[in-house]
């Protein structure tokens, strides 16, 4: 038990201390999180609410693929990234190699097959009167969509939940494409993964507990905000 | 008045075929009963006439007396939807207050909100709902809710009604409270009503005319009374009067 109360008080002692280079690290971290949920949300969002209710050919394939990528693993998905960004990639006259740019396309590729495929569920779990009885009530396609979101509200919040955790607690993309560069790139997990490489355990172990802590405060924020709205 | 007008529909899923070649005109301004068994095409009919589902076949229209230009055919169209509404047998309610369901047809159609407001006090009025405006829909009991979706119906002040059996196992406080939401909106509104029932006590009460489904045709209209005493057709017999086609 010393390791890991030894690694408590360290933790605590480094959130007291409010030390800028551990700041700049958590303020990153969340950063691109954020920035890549939002983005994979703006797009799988729609997605996934489409995908279970438009009919086309192929649904059934596209459906099958989201589930299977949501357990996509990261270094493949950081690697596919590298290689696009790099100099001789199609996206390499961009240069956004190792930059946090780089790390948000590559959280957001992870996510996105998560979001798409929870808010599908979560719009399959729906009524499936609910769109016929928003049409008999005058709505309009795009009103009856809408109505069909608002209805899924609370599984689209969880499916954004989920692809934020995917996010922070991913290291494997990130390391890829940001490089873990100090004061540019290190993000919470980079640094953990350095300095367990580098036998500082108790920081790691440190920084671990604050990361972890830092994913249930934003949970609870906002599920806060998910249960005040109307 | 308006009512629907069906020319030659057919309705096919499938090799399945639903309805064949029905057409008919609800007389406008009545409560019309549709009757008969389970798997006779009721529900299919209704969804066609509520504009949601397309027809295989034929064609579907609004027709208001003395106004033939409003003739809507296009199936998909908003404008002739907004005309019509439908109640399904088990109410789909929103996830959100009694209230906000009420208001939900009406701020789609972008009514002023004095309106709203106004339409909203009487819908929950006429459902006998206004100690539970405020609570979530969802927590409503089986004849709260089905009052709910009729008056849903009801603040759009409809010119056509479809209800598919709404009335299907309900406390009798609720059904004279439909009935009497029925003809509330019948007196004030002029709407045609098209009635699907398998109760048929409650169905003899408050229809005015008889249409009776079976094997994907619709045959009728039919006055009430004497549909019940001497069943037209054969099919209508054994459904009225179960188990007489052993005797």
């Amino acid at each position: 038990m010393n390791w890991f109360l030894e690694a408590a008080a360290r933790a605590a002692q480094l959130i007291i201390s409010g030390d800028p280079e551990l700041l700049g690290i958590v303020a990153l971290s969340l950063a691109v999180s954020f920035a890549a949920t939002a983005l994979a949300g703006g797009l799988a969002v729609p997605a996934g609410v489409a995908l279970a209710l438009v009919r086309f050919p192929g649904r059934g394939a596209v459906v099958s693929a989201c589930n299977a990528l949501m357990g996509m693993p990261p270094v493949v998905v950081g690697l596919a990234v590298f290689l696009l960004l790099s100099r001789r990639g199609a996206l390499g006259r961009l240069e956004l190699l190792f930059t946090p740019a780089a790390m948000v396309i590559a959280q957001a590729i992870l996510v996105l097959p998560i979001v798409a495929a929870l808010t599908h569920a979560a719009v399959m779990g729906l009524d499936p009167l609910l769109r016929d009885t928003a049409r008999t009530l005058g709505a309009s396609r795009v009103q009856a969509a809408r109505l069909v979101i608002a209805e899924a509200r609370y599984g689209i919040m969880a499916a954004l939940f989920a692809g934020f955790g995917r996010a922070i607690a991913e290291v494997g993309a990130v390391l890829m494409v940001g490089g873990n560069i100090q004061g540019l790139t290190r993000v919470m997990t980079t640094t953990i993964a350095m300095r367990t490489a580098m036998g500082d355990d108790s920081l790691a172990l440190a920084l671990g507990m604050i990361l972890i802590g830092l994913a249930l405060a934003v949970n609870a924020l906002f599920y806060r905000i998910q249960r005040g709205a109307p | 008045m308006t009512t629907i007008l069906l020319r030659r529909v057919s309705r096919r899923l499938g090799r399945l075929e639903i309805l064949r070649d029905v057409s008919l005109r609800f007389p406008e301004g009545r409560i019309s009963l549709l009757l008969g068994p389970n798997g006779a095409g009721k529900t299919t009919l209704l969804r066609l006439a509520a504009f949601l589902d397309t027809p295989s076949a034929g064609s579907i229209a609004l027709e208001s007396a003395g106004d033939a230009s409003r003739v809507a055919d296009a199936v998909t169209a908003l404008a002739p939807r907004r005309r019509v509404t439908m109640v399904f047998q088990r109410p789909v309610l929103f996830a959100c207050s009694v209230r906000a369901n009420l208001a939900y047809p009406l701020r789609v159609r972008g009514l002023p909100q004095p309106e709203c407001q106004a339409r909203i006090a009487q819908g929950l009025q006429v459902a006998a709902l206004e100690p539970l405006a405020g609570q979530d829909a969802r927590r409503l009991s089986g004849g709260e809710g089905q009052r709910l979706a009729l008056a849903r119906a009801y603040v759009i002040r409809p010119e056509v009604l479809l209800l598919d059996e709404p009335s299907a196992n309900l406390d009798p406080a609720s059904r004279e409270r439909i009935e009497a939401m029925l003809r509330d909106m019948q007196a004030r509104f002029g709407t045609t009503i098209v009635y699907a029932s398998h109760d048929l006590d409650h169905a003899r009460r408050i229809g005015q005319a008889v249409y009776f489904a079976a094997k994907g045709t619709v045959n009728g209209p039919y006055e009430v009374e004497a549909f019940f005493e001497s069943p037209p057709i054969r099919e209508a017999e054994t459904y009225l009067r179960p188990g007489s086609g052993f005797g």
